[in-house]
């Protein structure tokens, strides 16, 4: 009996606590026995931003992961820019123990990885140009600027040009360059002091057309090839992009290794229209301004961005669809750079698809990011958001919204459906 | 979630969450038995419990007769466990549904001879509950579907502290203090049929319940013959927080009850009790209230059983008919509970009560409800 004492007390217990699971929910003698349903929904649309405009630049230079080469004159002339900023000075020759120094060049070409073509468009032309820029005498000078690099492509700087058929748009291109051009650079003979190649690369063609190459953000960064001999045994020097300057901030350099180059783009939109995407790529920047008694003081359920689109036909693709999303902008008040701002893109919410020649009114559904708004200050927490389409930075597709100055029936609204809280409890 | 001590001891202002808008009423609450204020589950132990609660006002172990627990002559600790499992009734359809109770802590002290102390805290109204419903609403141009749950987490705690006094072989008197103090969870969560365009909602709530009562009682005992034990409760202000706001001002019902028991036949206890609340004084904590009064009657007995653990065993059984206090309507919850249970010492130091309570309850609208009840007490003598 003693050894029982001990089993039937757990015995007990166990029992007692593997009874105490719980199921609460009963809802068969509703609504008769069950309490009444909280206050109905209510639902309000109405003018909630207080301040929007669409910023051009985006991606930020350098963060590609697509260059594009595009020749549709009047809409777009886009071109890549690549620095090969360490050249070698020795070679490794056959059965010699030591490395040779590079007195001569046979061939030299550029090789880029393809990421979208078109193999039935027409033949193009690359033109491989020296958009180095000699600050001799001129002072320091941001030689990623479009103006500043635009003034290098000129006729006598041309350095490289090969011509490609629509089938040999495939895996990559070989870009060749001039290997007396090359070589100097290597023995610096012009005494410049500049051992590196800057390349800006241009496409033309008989008709519009566009591709794309991977950058080094993808993974596939441009490769110079560099044949000191036609001896096809001996070692090709391989050298990847990269950038030494700026000297001072070597985050900046790496990104500036390869980037893009607008040389020319669709028209500006017209006054309170804000435009996303395009090229180079515009984002939307939006702050709100929502009633604390809704926003605090209730529960909202659903809010809709409504922006109505603005019709652009001229738009590049402009029977093309693709998206627009929108996105939570991370940064704080401390931030009151807007491009800045919209570099800080946070999650993206749900996006809407669209042609950049309709015109409908466009819901967005972003109650994600208005809940985030609840109990914030918005002197500290602004409440913004971001529009970005989906190409952005890989084509010249761009959407066109109607803005806060535009007349009443178009502008951008927010809808708000929310329960007043009401604090239900007493029998 | 299984209820547990600590929530005994809650500060009498609890917690608030968001704002002042005011405070509506729910109606009902999903099942018959715990409308309005919540569920009483009696404040009985296990041993009463099982014996109909018949011997309520005479045993040291329910804390509603301060007087009884000059019985105890040992000190003791004791813990008790009630998952009840219900089945509601409603239209030629059932749904099943479960709750844990820990309704009853007792810590008992004897003092020289002639004192005994206990601190006692039991559960006065159970508000655990739950509902699922389905919900529509059209907002505009757009028809909006939802499934509603409409949850409950709490409960009226009685804390008392007593004292009881032997005054002679027959006789003995109690007091007690009795502290208020509960807490109720609400949780409404909406779950739209649409969620890419809704966003789960989920509101909550939360009420504070304060008050206090004293209680008095007597009990005689007359050895192999009988026993009369008799209470009476008087109580004080009942309030609802909401933070450190006063919501709702009320009174503590009052109770007054007698148990009469036969001694006579050796190892048997035959006992009978009858009781009233006056639950109608809670009534100011809400306008809304269906508050119903109406006696509790219990009949029970206990036989000594065969040797177990160092002492006889208990076999207990019993009835109880009575209405519950409160309803969504003018209709009154009736029910009647029939029990049956065992007392198993474990040595002289502890002892385990074990029963099981099948109620039957009847309300409006065609309603019923039946339900099982597992009660155990843990009680040991330190």
């Amino acid at each position: 009996m003693r050894r029982i004492r001990p089993l039937l007390v757990a015995v007990v217990a166990c029992g007692t606590i593997a009874a105490c699971e719980e199921q609460l929910e009963s809802g068969v003698a509703c609504p008769s026995l069950c309490p009444q349903q909280a206050a109905g929904m209510k639902d309000t649309t109405f003018d909630a931003v207080e301040y929007d405009t669409a910023i051009a630049g985006y991606p930020p230079t350098g963060a590609e992961t697509e260059l594009l080469f595009a020749d549709r004159p009047g809409v777009l002339d886009a071109r890549v820019i690549v620095r090969f900023d360490t050249l070698p000075a020795f070679f490794k020759h056959t059965n010699f123990p030591d490395d040779s120094a590079i007195t001569s060049i046979d061939s030299v070409i550029v090789r880029l990885r393809i990421s979208r073509s078109d193999t039935l468009g027409p033949s193009v032309t690359i033109d491989a140009y020296d958009v180095d820029i000699d600050t001799t005498g001129i002072g320091p000078v941001d030689d990623t600027t479009r103006a500043a690099l635009l003034a290098q492509f000129t006729p006598d700087r041309v350095v490289g040009s090969r011509t490609f058929t629509a089938l040999e748009l495939g895996d990559s291109i070989a870009v060749p360059i001039d290997p007396s051009f090359v070589l100097d650079r290597i023995l610096d003979s012009s005494g410049t002091g500049r051992r590196r190649l800057r390349l800006g690369f241009k496409m033309s063609a008989s008709q519009p057309a566009e591709f794309a190459v991977h950058a080094s953000n993808a993974g596939y960064p441009p490769v110079l090839f560099i044949r000191q001999t036609g001896d096809s045994t001996i070692q090709t020097n391989i050298d990847f992009a990269y950038s030494s300057t700026p000297a001072t901030d070597r985050a900046v350099a790496a990104e500036v290794a390869d980037f893009q180059l607008i040389a020319a783009g669709p028209p500006p939109p017209p006054p309170n229209v804000l435009r996303v995407g395009g090229a180079p790529a515009n984002r939307v920047y939006l702050r709100f301004n929502v009633p604390s008694a809704i926003l605090d003081s209730s529960d909202v359920v659903r809010a809709s961005l409504l922006l109505t689109q603005r019709p652009n036909p001229g738009s590049p693709s402009a029977s093309d669809t693709d998206y627009v999303t929108p996105f939570e902008i991370v940064s704080g008040a401390a931030v009151t750079d807007i491009r800045r701002a919209l570099v800080f893109l946070g999650f993206s919410m749900d996006s809407i698809s669209l042609a950049p020649g309709d015109s409908a009114v466009r819901s967005f559904e972003v109650i994600d990011v208005v809940r985030r708004w609840r109990g914030t200050s918005p002197t500290r927490t602004p409440r913004s958001l971001a529009l970005r389409a989906n190409r952005e930075g890989r084509s010249a597709w761009q959407a066109d919204f109607f803005g806060r100055g535009a007349p009443p029936a178009v502008r951008p609204q927010l809808r708000l459906t929310y329960i007043p809280q009401s604090r239900a409890g007493l029998p | 979630m299984i209820r547990t001590a600590r929530r005994l001891w809650r500060p009498l202002i609890a917690a608030l969450t968001l704002t002042a808008s005011a405070v509506t009423a729910l109606g009902a609450q999903g099942t018959l038995s715990t409308q309005g204020l919540g569920f009483p589950p009696g404040q009985l132990s296990t041993k009463a419990a099982t014996m109909g609660g018949a011997i309520g006002e005479a045993d040291p172990l329910s804390p509603l007769n301060p007087a009884a627990i000059s019985l105890l002559t040992a000190s003791v600790i004791m813990m008790q466990a009630e998952p009840e499992f219900r089945l509601l009734t409603f239209g030629g359809a059932s749904q099943a549904t479960s709750v844990s109770r820990f309704p009853l802590f007792i810590g008992a002290l004897p003092i020289r001879s002639k004192w005994v102390v206990m601190a006692s805290a039991s559960t006065l109204f159970d508000r655990t509950w739950g509902t699922t419903a389905r919900d529509t609403q059209v907002v505009g141009t757009d028809t909006i579907g939802a499934t509603v749950a409409q949850l409950s987490d709490g409960s009226i705690e009685d804390v008392r502290l007593a004292a009881a006094y032997t005054v002679n072989s027959w006789l003995r008197l109690g007091v007690g203090g009795h502290a208020y103090s509960g807490r109720d969870v609400l949780r409404t969560i909406r779950n739209f049929d649409d969620t890419l365009r809704f966003a789960l909602d989920t509101s909550r709530s939360t009420l504070g319940f304060g008050g206090g009562a004293v209680s008095l009682g007597a009990e005689a005992l007359w050895p192999k013959v009988a026993a009369v034990g008799l209470s009476y409760r008087r109580g004080g202000p009942l309030r609802t927080y909401q933070g450190n706001d006063v919501v709702r001002t009320s009174s503590a019902p009052d109770h007054v009850g007698v148990s009469l028991l036969y001694l006579g036949i050796e190892g048997t206890t035959l006992a009978v009790r009858l009781a009233r609340d006056d639950w109608s004084r809670s009534a100011g904590l809400s306008p809304t209230l269906a508050v119903h009064e109406g006696l509790d009657l219990g009949l029970g007995a206990d036989v000594r059983g065969p040797k177990f653990g160092g002492g006889s065993m208990g076999l207990r059984a019993g009835a109880r008919w009575r209405t519950l206090p409160f309803s969504n309507g003018p209709t009154a919850v009736r029910e009647q509970t029939y029990s049956t249970g065992l007392g198993l010492p474990l040595g002289p130091r502890a002892e385990v009560s074990v029963g099981g309570l099948r109620a039957f309850r009847s309300g409006p609208a065609g309603a019923s409800e039946s339900a099982w009840t597992i009660s155990t007490g843990f009680l040991v003598r330190p």
